[in-house]
């Protein structure tokens, strides 16, 4: 295998890992500077194999082996990578009861700010009333959607497989697609109710339908993506660099 | 004798410990690393040269090391340094290795505990 070879078979290897492009380049760029390095000093030094490339894989390593410790250290660098099973398994449905509780929350201070006087939303302009109804919905649908999206970012940081992240997904469409709440705003004479919980029903099975599947879609869109980005040969600019260090060489 | 062109299992992370100990000597880049722990090693070990950066990168992303490209003898090169941090994590990574070595070559020299003699577990 000769240097070029090498180089685009780690650039491969570590695409087919699924590690970001930047860091792929990063580490092709300093191992062609290494391997530069090492047949510029053999040449000099004059020795057997100052023009050969023969053991090149023994001195550098093979690159299905370099692929493999530069993913391990990769997900060696973040918490998520260390623990995938805590971030992908355990944490998520947490994750999202957490995010909705804040939602509500938010909304639910909002509305007591607004009730200060005691008429309550019959005294509220229109406006008002429909944001907080739409803000209910919207508090419903989001959370869920933003935890799958965040644990597909975390997946691709740390070089983790479309798996972990799917899976999270999963769980988490799963709990999204059973909760069901149900608001009534206060009025002069009642005090508003907002009842969270789990559980199915006709009634309302649209907003459910949709809670389920915004995050599974999230889900099926990375792993579609990384599936992608596994297929494609390595990047032009890859090849720039193994083509500039051959040429160099 | 001729040493093992494979490290056993248990020598997985002496190259972050080395790569730590000699950046906190001097800033270096990858391919001066590699030959400096050739050199401070006596060429008792060996790992495939490649697998050295992504050690360092991991490092960078602790914040242990710092990078930066400069230029060195008319070359572009990625030059790495310690950080305090990195200093520090040296620290405990020294104090943990020599404690591990002390275990097991007290092990290995057959220093047993009282008791183990005769075939009785050992009581505190």
């Amino acid at each position: 295998m000769d240097n070029r070879q090498l180089l685009e078979r780690l650039a491969r290897e570590m695409q087919r890992r699924g590690l970001p492009a930047s860091y792929i380049q990063r580490y092709v760029d300093e191992l062609g500077d290494h391997i530069h390095d090492s047949v510029e000093e053999r040449t000099h030094a004059m020795s057997k194999d100052a023009h050969g490339s023969t053991d090149l894989t023994a001195r550098i390593g093979d690159p299905i082996r370099l692929a493999q410790v530069a993913a391990a250290e990769y997900r060696k660098a973040n918490f998520w990578g260390r623990h995938p099973i805590l971030t992908f398994l355990l944490a998520p449905i947490p994750l999202v009861v957490v995010v909705w509780i804040a939602m509500f929350a938010a909304g639910m201070l909002t509305m007591y700010g607004r009730n200060e006087g005691g008429d309550g939303a019959d005294s509220w302009p229109i406006p008002l009333i429909w944001t907080s109804i739409v803000w209910f919905r919207v508090a419903s649908v989001i959370p869920p959607a933003l935890v799958a999206l965040l644990l597909c970012y975390l997946a691709r940081r740390g070089g983790l497989s479309w798996r972990w992240s799917l899976a999270a997904c999963l769980l988490v469409a799963v709990i999204a697609g059973l909760f069901r709440g149900q608001l009534e705003l206060p009025r002069a004479m009642s005090k508003g109710q907002l009842m969270l919980g789990f559980g199915f029903g006709l009634a309302g099975w649209f907003q459910q339908l949709l809670q389920f599947s915004l995050p599974l879609a999230t889900g099926l869109g990375f792993a579609w993506w990384m599936a992608q980005r596994h297929t494609v040969s390595p990047s032009a600019q890859t090849t720039d660099t193994v083509e500039g260090f051959r040429q160099a060489a | 004798m001729t040493a093992a062109r494979t490290n056993p299992d248990f020598v997985n992370g002496v190259p972050e410990l080395l790569a730590l100990q000699l950046l906190a000597r001097r800033p270096m880049y990858g391919y001066e690393l590699v030959r400096a722990i050739e050199t401070s090693t006596g060429q008792d070990l060996e790992f495939g040269e490649g697998c050295i950066y992504p050690v360092l990168h991991r490092l960078e992303q602790q914040g242990a090391l710092e990078s930066r490209r400069e230029s060195v003898n008319g070359r572009s090169r990625v030059v790495y340094r310690a950080t305090p941090g990195g200093r520090k994590k040296l620290a405990v990574s020294t104090a943990a290795w020599r404690q591990v070595v002390r275990a097991v070559d007290q092990v290995l020299r057959g220093d047993v505990l009282q008791g183990d003699q005769d075939g009785q577990p050992a009581v505190a």
